[in-house]
Formats: structure tokens, sequence, C-alpha cells
């Protein structure tokens, strides 16, 4: 009986999150007039291709394309890095100073500075308008960062540290040579936060970013999906209602091109990813 | 016998080395900006700089606090983060407890994938579904009212259903990925205590009550006490996604009201201002639920 | 143990606000020394006897190309001699853009297009002293903007701000078109299609409005027709003529007895509101009228799916605009006849074009604005080169090649490679010679129809002073967000009007009689 209930809620719940995923690609692979109309419901109706040409003509969104995957692999890059730099030391327990500099690092989460004294910083360093300014801005995340450190904690164990200091490796190799070997599981997670985090993003481009070649892909899917700004919102035309149209359509297909690199990504990770967030969970 | 400080920090230079990098970040990233938090008791003379525009004391303040919305603001911020909170948090527990009772490996697994693939949609795209899906032509909620025999609704353009779609959206897209920490405690656990309950004759529900449960809640408490550090920042970038100038009421909250006065508009002071009030607010919070999980799991963030 | 740990980041953070100092922060400039101003020539062109480069920040409207692709900005390069490093941002974002970039204070020379509200012109003029006065260069470096001044007092006393300098040139237009914002029209394909003569009231209006509805004028067999089509909320402030609420200093005004009088709280605008209600709850007014959806309010204009709607322009419904006629305000339940959406010279923002106090060389910039102040230079800065993208027709009137008009990606875009002018609002002069640019000769049509009707007086907003614009700022903040949302709710019917003395107690309550005050005292002065 209750596995029963345990099992039907299970797969109400599946088609709940499927739902709305499968009626997205459904209807990016449907007629435009018969979606606008309501025609479509799961199965794709009247299936075209043109508004997958139409956003793949689009030159604005690959441009913000490239930004993404260019701002994701670099920022993660560097996100992981800094974040290990930063977790291994204070992860040690003869690590001298140790609370207090965590402390402070922690006490950064829930209080700041601001948008505006934030922004000025930024811009006397001659980041705005630049890629730098959407990957050194967001460098570390205290939150990742408190992960990482409970994983080292609870994963390293002293007698590793102390065996290797006997014979005669230092604190840095300890890092390159044994902690590092030990830890993929914390990498793929890291790198999968990150990477999420920064496909994610549009606030930074926002207030950042003035060149629009250098403009992220979600800010061009809010300008497409959300402003309702397509590149040929030419007035006068005649077909205005025809370009209103193919302007909805392509906003699907704009949805699936868009989402589907990094939900490829996923599987990959995946396997490091949960053992990595088991071991966090448990000692976290 | 005791190392001096110094003499400590020298042998052990190679990991401060290390953090020489991300605690120049930190450093400069966080805690120089702290020093603009000044604006929010300074009239901002952009030409002047922080530093040398005039003091106005708690002007703005005032100005905040006398202001007709004031209450609307904090009500909409508040309630949409308590909602968020009650609904979204237990959530991914309830999930997790479930998926540990599947035993059809397959199955177990099919469920977890599944619903952690929302997590990956950007929040610009989650919001242009919700958008898509509400319009009362076409949108699939309109359709399902209507198999219910209902009028069609927008519910974008509701007040009322507002903060509803925010948190379930929300829940749809990230009760699966935030199961994850939950399902591997529980994985993890050690399966003798329910192999004695089951010989006790405790019914499977009573263990997941008694045993699953408890075990979960030191895990519970910490990301309950993270949670609510954050309250009042709840959602910031998604809920400017969502608004529009008919659900404004409801939607807008101290975060957007701050972006919108405060940014676009270019009132830097007061915008300063209320972020100021807003980050006080969160660290009262903060440590009320730190005090709570300790008196009531004695497990807490420090 | 732990809780004295805390101590040591509290006592960082204060630390760091103490002694950081930010950086570099930049030094208070308050006026930069003028280069010698020997380079610049008086008068002709080229401005300047040397090369000479200025940096730019504007807006750019999506329809435009980037500014340094522009054929019009290409051609007069090479024609002044001044090279205008443009970074200029899109519009998305443009507001945060704008005041972040003030806030920075990393300022360009030239502020072009960036839409400078009064309260900028006010913050950022008067009381930073990050824009530089510009009357002072007007006799001598800008003789054609001058004597439009010269000829116009009264917008020259309306674009200075308190301290009496002006900060900021505007966009002016003297044509006939440009005098109103929106104008009135009908479907005249549908009056006679179903016998109906053009109403001259508002109750033979919503007649014909109800008869738009229910008697498919389109004859496509379908009630598809949507009898009115108001763009936005904000709309509704300017339409209501025939209920005698006028826009006088640009704002929910009338003039009474010489005293500045908001007429949000009137019994005249309840009735407006009511009677917009039942046009409403008829299903005669847009249903969707508040949502900001302008592509769906283009498509609409597009296809014809309006009866009667208001637009400044028929650029946007070019296609089918024959379809359409202007027609006289209407008539009031009073008698009023009034068409109140004036612009009386300024057309669009107070600034359109600004100078920043780092600028070295204040004199050629303004040279190089003063010539779109001109004739000649107003009809390049729109229309463009003659033989290349316009020739003059038979009526000495200017046309644009016909592969503008006509291309596929539409006219708007192949205007935005030419020059600024799609979205409007440069640092130019429109007359009746060059509005033709968005003005169809239906329009200009349409316009006359409602010159007559305009109030005999119009008063342009007074500029208020830094405690006056605070004071404004902090109320209407609050005042024009319930404002909004309260008519919004009355007309779409989700407040009934049983809450109207509520609502004329909540503004009170914010703040409208001090507003209303403080307009009074401005404009005294």
């Amino acid at each position: 009986m209750f596995i029963s209930i345990t099992y039907a809620i299970s797969v109400f719940l599946v088609c709940v999150v499927l739902y709305p995923l499968i009626f997205v690609v459904s209807a990016s692979f449907s007629d435009p007039d018969l979606v606008l109309s309501g025609k479509v419901v799961l199965l794709p109706k009247g299936f075209t291709l043109k508004p997958y040409a139409m956003v793949f003509e689009n030159e604005e969104i690959w441009m913000g394309y490239l930004n993404t995957v260019i701002y994701t692999v670099l920022g993660t890059f560097i996100n992981v890095v800094m974040t290990i730099l930063l977790a291994y030391p204070l992860s040690r327990h003869d690590m001298p100073l140790r609370k207090p500099i965590t402390l402070m690092i922690v006490f950064t989460m829930y209080f700041e500075g601001g948008m505006i004294p934030t922004y000025l910083l930024v811009r006397q360093l001659g980041l705005y308008d630049t890629i730098w300014a959407m990957i050194i801005p967001t460098a570390i995340s205290t939150y990742n960062f408190i992960v990482a450190k409970s994983f080292f904690e609870s994963s390293i164990p002293k007698e590793l540290y102390e065996s290797a200091e006997i014979d005669g490796c230092s604190d840095i190799r300890t890092l390159g040579q044994i902690v590092i070997p030990l830890s993929p599981a914390i990498i793929a997670v890291l790198a999968l936060y990150y990477a999420v985090d920064t496909w994610n993003s549009y606030f930074n481009a926002l207030i950042y970013l003035q060149n629009e070649k250098l403009f992220p892909l979600q800010i061009i899917l809010r300008n497409i999906l959300l402003l309702g700004q397509t590149e040929q919102m030419g007035s006068n035309d005649v077909g205005m209602g025809e370009k209103i149209k193919m302007a909805e359509a392509i906003k699907y297909s704009a949805i699936v091109i868009s989402s589907l690199p990094i939900l490829c990504v996923y599987p990959f990770i995946q396997k490091y990813f949960v053992k990595g967030v088991m071991i966090g969970a448990v000692k976290g | 016998m005791k190392q001096k400080l110094y003499q400590r920090i020298w042998k052990k230079r190679d990991l401060f080395l290390l953090l020489l990098i991300p605690v120049t970040w930190y450093i400069v990233f966080k805690y120089i900006p702290m020093y603009g938090v000044q604006l929010a008791f300074k009239r901002y003379n952009p030409a002047l700089g922080i530093t040398r525009s005039p003091w106005v004391g708690l002007k703005y303040f005032k100005q905040f606090f006398h202001s007709y919305y004031f209450w609307d603001l904090l009500w909409n911020t508040l309630s949409l983060s308590l909602y968020q909170m009650l609904i979204g948090f237990p959530l991914p527990i309830f999930l997790a407890l479930m998926v540990n009772e599947i035993h059809l490996r397959f199955f177990q697994k099919f469920v977890q994938n599944v619903t952690y693939i929302p997590h990956f949609l950007s929040t610009v795209v989650v919001v242009s579904m919700l958008n898509l899906f509400c319009d009362p032509i076409y949108g699939i909620f309109n359709k399902f009212l209507g198999l219910l025999g209902m009028a069609a609704v927008d519910y974008m353009a509701k007040p009322g259903a507002f903060q509803t779609l925010y948190v379930f959206s929300n829940v749809w897209q990230n009760m699966g990925f935030n199961s994850i920490i939950y399902i591997a405690v529980l994985s993890s656990l050690n399966q003798d205590m329910y192999e004695a309950a089951t010989i006790d004759g405790c019914s499977r529900f009573k263990q997941i009550l008694y045993i699953s449960f408890p075990e979960l809640l030191p895990t519970i408490m910490i990301l309950f006490v993270m949670r609510v550090g954050s309250l009042m920042n709840v959602g910031f970038e998604k809920v400017l996604l969502m608004q529009n100038p008919v659900n404004m009421s409801r939607s807008n909250i101290i975060a957007t009201f701050v972006y919108t006065n405060g940014i676009q508009k270019g009132e830097f002071s007061y915008s300063t201002a209320i972020g100021l009030f807003n980050s006080v607010i969160n660290f009262i919070l903060l440590f009320g639920a730190n005090r709570f999980s300790k008196k009531l799991t004695g497990s807490s963030l420090w | 143990m732990k809780k004295r740990l805390l101590v040591l980041p509290i006592l960082f953070a204060a630390m760091s606000m103490l002694f950081a100092n930010g950086g570099r922060e930049t030094q208070a400039v308050v006026y930069q020394p003028a280069r010698k101003t020997e380079i610049v020539n008086a008068v002709g062109f080229p401005i300047v006897s040397q090369p000479l480069a200025l940096t730019v920040f504007g807006i750019r409207d999506q329809n435009q190309a980037a500014w340094k692709d522009m054929l019009v900005f290409q051609e007069y390069e090479k024609k002044t001699g001044i090279h205008m490093d443009f970074k200029e941002t899109p519009d998305q974002g443009k507001d945060e853009k704008k005041s972040l970039l003030f806030a920075s204070n990393e300022l360009p020379d030239v502020f072009l297009r960036s839409q400078l509200t009064p309260a900028e012109l006010e913050k950022y003029g008067v009381q930073s002293h990050q824009l530089i006065p510009l009357d002072p260069y007007l006799a001598q470096y800008a003789p054609n903007l001058n004597e439009l001044l010269n000829e116009h007092p009264e917008i020259k006393k309306a674009i200075a701000c308190s301290d009496g300098h002006i900060y900021g040139f505007p966009q002016l237009d003297f044509s006939a078109t440009g005098s109103m914002g929106f104008k009135q029209w009908i479907n005249k394909d549908w009056l006679s299609k179903l016998g109906l003569r053009v109403p001259k009231t508002v109750d033979e209006f919503t007649d014909v409005l109800r008869a738009f509805k229910t008697q498919d004028p389109n004859g496509n067999g379908e009630m598809d027709e949507i009898p009115l089509g108001i763009r936005e909320s904000s709309s509704v402030y300017v339409l209501g003529g025939a209920f005698g609420l006028q826009k006088q200093m640009d704002n929910t005004i009338n003039i009474v007895n010489g005293k500045v009088h908001f007429w949000l709280k009137d019994e005249r605008f309840k009735e407006y509101l009511q009677w917009l209600h039942q046009l409403y709850a008829e299903g005669l007014l847009w249903k969707d009228y508040y949502k900001r959806d302008l592509p769906k309010w283009r498509a609409n204009l597009s296809t014809a799916k309006f009866g009667a709607f208001y637009m400044p322009y028929s650029d946007v419904f070019m296609n089918v605009e024959n379809q359409f006629d202007g027609l006289a305000p209407l008539k009031g339940p009073y008698g009023d006849q009034l068409w109140v959406d004036v612009n009386s010279g300024i057309n669009g923002s107070r600034g359109s074009f600004a100078l920043s106090n780092t600028c070295k060389d204040p004199e050629a910039a303004i040279r190089w604005v003063d010539y779109f102040y001109s004739d000649e230079g107003s009809l390049f800065f729109r229309y463009g080169i003659e033989a290349v993208t316009y020739t003059l027709d038979t009526d000495g009137e200017p046309q644009f090649m016909p592969e503008i008009l006509n291309d596929p990606k539409g006219f708007m875009t192949a205007l935005g490679k030419i020059n600024l002018v799609p979205g409007g609002d440069n640092p130019t002069i429109i007359t009746d010679k060059t509005d033709g640019v968005v003005a169809s000769k239906l329009t200009k049509k349409v316009a006359a129809m409602m010159i007559p009707y305009i109030p005999k007086d119009h008063y342009l907003a007074p500029s208020f002073n830094q405690d006056e614009m605070d004071e404004f700022i902090a109320i209407t903040q609050d005042l024009y967000t319930y404002r909004d949302q309260a008519v919004t709710k009355f007309i779409i019917g989700e407040w009934s009007f049983d809450k109207w003395d509520e609502y004329c107690n909540t503004l009170d309550q914010i703040g409208l009689p001090r507003l209303e005050a403080i307009y009074q005292e401005a404009s005294e002065r």
C-alpha cells in the first residue's frame, strides 16, 4: 500500500517535470500558427524546421553563444582553481589563523557593500566592458568555498598529511600530488556549480557590459524571449503580423538551442558529481 | 610548548602563499566595496566621489520608511521568502525520503535524473516558459483550465498569482537538484537500524518517521539556517525578470525596488540605504535562526 | 571564543571603510581649461583646422546601425574634420548604463541622444557639475540654435535649469505634425461600410465603437475587430481633452485662474475614467492596453485590427494607412473639445545633447551640433545626401530613394543605417519640410484636423532647484506608481468607483498638495 503510493507520487512528479519540457521541444518543431492558436498540446503538429532555421540565422544568438562558452570555460577554470587554493589551506587543522580567516570569508556572505560600490570598483580597475568583468568579480563563491572546505576536511585524513610531512613533502606539493588526485569528485561538484551559475547569469552582463559583441547568451535571450525585440523589428513592414508570429515561434527553438549544451554536459560529470555531493553532505 | 604565532605562520608559509591570491580577491572585491556603505548616509555627488560627498545622516532611511510603499515592499519581500521557504524547503526532503524508498534501481535513477534536468535551465528560459504557459490563448495552463471548463486567465498579469508562480516554478526547477544532498545522506546510512526496526514490527512508514528523518535533521538544520540567512535576498534576478507593470503591486520586493529606483533612476544613496537595511534584517534573522537551530538540535552554523 | 572572533571581520570591514580610498578615485573637476580656441573656425566647414577627436556616449535605438557605420556621421566627419569616437549603448539596460556612467565619473566628452531628463540635467549639471553650461557658447558658436531660441523665449526659459544655465539641447519640432504627440485616427473604410458618420461627441464615438465590435466591418466573418486601441497606461492622461483635462507643464495639470491644479482628483477625471471603464467592460477598449506589449500593439496596427486609435505617426501601419483618416477631437459632456497632447516645440527629452566637464573643446562640439539646427543641416541629418539617399520631388519636398523605402528588412532598419532618426529624440530641428521622414502626407492632414483645438496657452514645465527636485523625486516616486496602478485598476474594473474617495485621500497622503505647491512656487520664479 505504502509502496504503491510512493510509486504513484513519483510517476506523477516525473510527469509534472517532464511535460513542460516535452511541450517546449514539441512546440519548437511545430508550425507556429498551430502553436499560437493553442492546438499543440503534447506532440509536434505541422512539423517544421523553420523556427530553428531562423534561430540559426540570427547572428546575435551565435555571438552570445560564443561569449557564454568562453566565459563559462575560462571562468569555471579560474573559479575552481581559486576555490581550491582557498579551501585547501583552510581545511587543514594545523593551519594557523584558520578560524579567523575562515570567519572573515564567511562574513561576506551576509554583509556586502552593495551594487554601486562594487560597480565603481569594477570600473576603476578597468574591467568595465571587458570579458574580465564577467569572470573576475564572480571568481569565488563563498558558498562553494564552504562546500569545498568541508569536503577536504572530511575526506583527507590527518594521517595522510602527517605521513606526507614525514616524507619531506612540502604543503604545496601535498596539494598537487596527494589532495588533488583524491578529489575528482569535489572538482566535478565545483565545476558543475560554477559552470551552471556562469551559464545562467545575465545581471552582471547587464551592468558591466556595453559592447554588444561581448553580450552573453542570456542577455540576447532576454531580449528575444522577454522584451520582445528581435533583430528585424522594423516598422511599416508588410507582413508585420507574420513577423510577430515568427518572433513568438522562435522563442521555443531558442530555448531548446540555448539549453541543450549544458544538459548534454551533465551526464558526463554525473558520476563524479553525485559522489562529491555525497561526501560533502555527510560531513558538511 | 606552544610555538609563538608568527613562528607557526612562518612554518606554514607555503599554505599562506596559496591563500594569497584568493584572500586578496576577497579583500578587493568584498571588503573594499564595504566602504561604499557610507553612501547610505551621504548625498552622493559623483564628481566628489564617495569620500568627499556630504553627510546627510539618516535622511534616506527616513525617506524609505515614510514611503507609501514601504510596508508593501517589506511585506512582499518577507511573504515571498516565507512562502518560498515553507514550500520550497521541505519538498526536496520529501522527495529524497520518497526516492530512497524506491527499490527498483532503474526507476529510482530515472526519477532522480529527470528531476535534476530543470535545474540546468537558465532563469531567463524558465521565466519565458512561464510567460508562454500563462498566455490566455495558447498557454498550457489555460488549456488545462479549459479542460476543467474554466475561463482562461493570464496569470502573469495577476498580482495575486505572482508569488505562487514564483514559488512553484522554483520548486519545479530545483526540487530535484536540492534533494541530492538529502539522498546522499540517506543512502549512506547504516541499514542495520532499519533491519532492527523491521524485526521489532515497525512499519516502513514509521521507520521513515523515526529513523530516516532524524538522521537528516542535522543537515536540514544547517541548510535551513543558511537559507534563512539569505531570506531578504530572495531571488532578485528571477523576480526582476518576472515583473511587469501589472503585477508590480506584489512582485516589487526590496531588492528590485533598490534596482529600479536606485540604479535605473540614479538614486544611489537611497538604494544603498535600503540595501543596508536589507542586510541588517538579514543578519538579525540569521542570528535568530542559528539560535533556534542550536536549541532544537544542538547543531548550528557557529 | 567563537563570538570574539566575529569581532575580527567586523573590525576589518570598519577599517576598510575608514581608510580605503576605493583605489584611484578621480578628482573632482569642475571646468576643464579650454584648449586654445584657435583651431576652431568660427564659421563654415571644416570646423577645426587640426583633426580633433571627441568621445561620445549615446543610446542606440534597436533599429539603428552602429553609429560609427552611419552614413550621415561618416559624411559629416569628412565635412567637419572632427572624429567622433562613438561609445553608444544599446536600448536594453540604457537607464542603468547611463546612471552608472555618471556614478563612476568616467565621462565622455559628448552626450548625444542620451535622453537626459530635466531631473538628470539638474542633478548632473547644477549639482555635481559633471555637465557644463552650454549657454555661454550659444551666441558665438551656435548661431542657428541661438536664433531659434531667441525666436521662442519660452523654450529658452523652459530648457534652463534652476541656476539659469542651459545644460542640454533638446530636439526642436516646429512642424505641425510635431506640435502634438498623439493624433486621433479612425478607420474610414469601416465607417462607410457600416454607413456611419464620423462621430463628433463622446457618446457618438461610443456608439461607433459598439458598431465596430458587433457588425464585423472588416468582413471576415469573425468579430475580431478591436474598436479602440490605446497604446499604454500612460497614454490615458493625454487623451482626456473631451473632458477638459489638459497636459500643462508636461503633467496632469490644468491652469485654473493662474494657479497650478492637478486634476487627478477632479470629478471630470472620474467621469473620464468611468467612460473608459465602460468601454473596457463592453470589450470596446483593447483589453491588453496596459500590458506594455509593444509588439502586439504594432501587430494590431499593421493588420488593421483597431477601429480607432491614437498614434503620433503612421509609420508603423504604413501598409494599411489608406484605410484610415483623422477626426476632430470629440466634444465631451461639458462641451469641451480640446486636443491636449501638445508638445510646443520640444519633441523628446530635454537633453538630447550635452557636454561633460572633460570636454576640452566645447566650442568645436557646439559648432558640430549647431549645424543640425539649421535648415540645411537638419535636412542633411534627417534625409542624408541628395541623389544618394533622397531626391527632391516636384513640391520641393525630400523623398527617400525607393530602395530605402522598400528595403526588405524594413524602412526603419534601412534608415537606421543612414542616421539617428529611428527612435527620434535627436539634437536637431524638425520643420514641416523635414517631418516627412516619419510623417506621411496623411499624417499631416490628420494633424491639421486637430490643430484648431489645441489649448490657446501652453505652459512648459518649470525648472526645480535642488531642494524642490529632492522633494519632487521623493513624492513622485510613490505618487506616480500609485496613480498609475489606481487608474489602471479603475479602468479595467478591478476597483469599483466606490474607492474613488479612498483614492483621492491616498493621493493627498502621498503628497499631491505639496507637489502642486512645488510646481506653483517654481513656476512663479
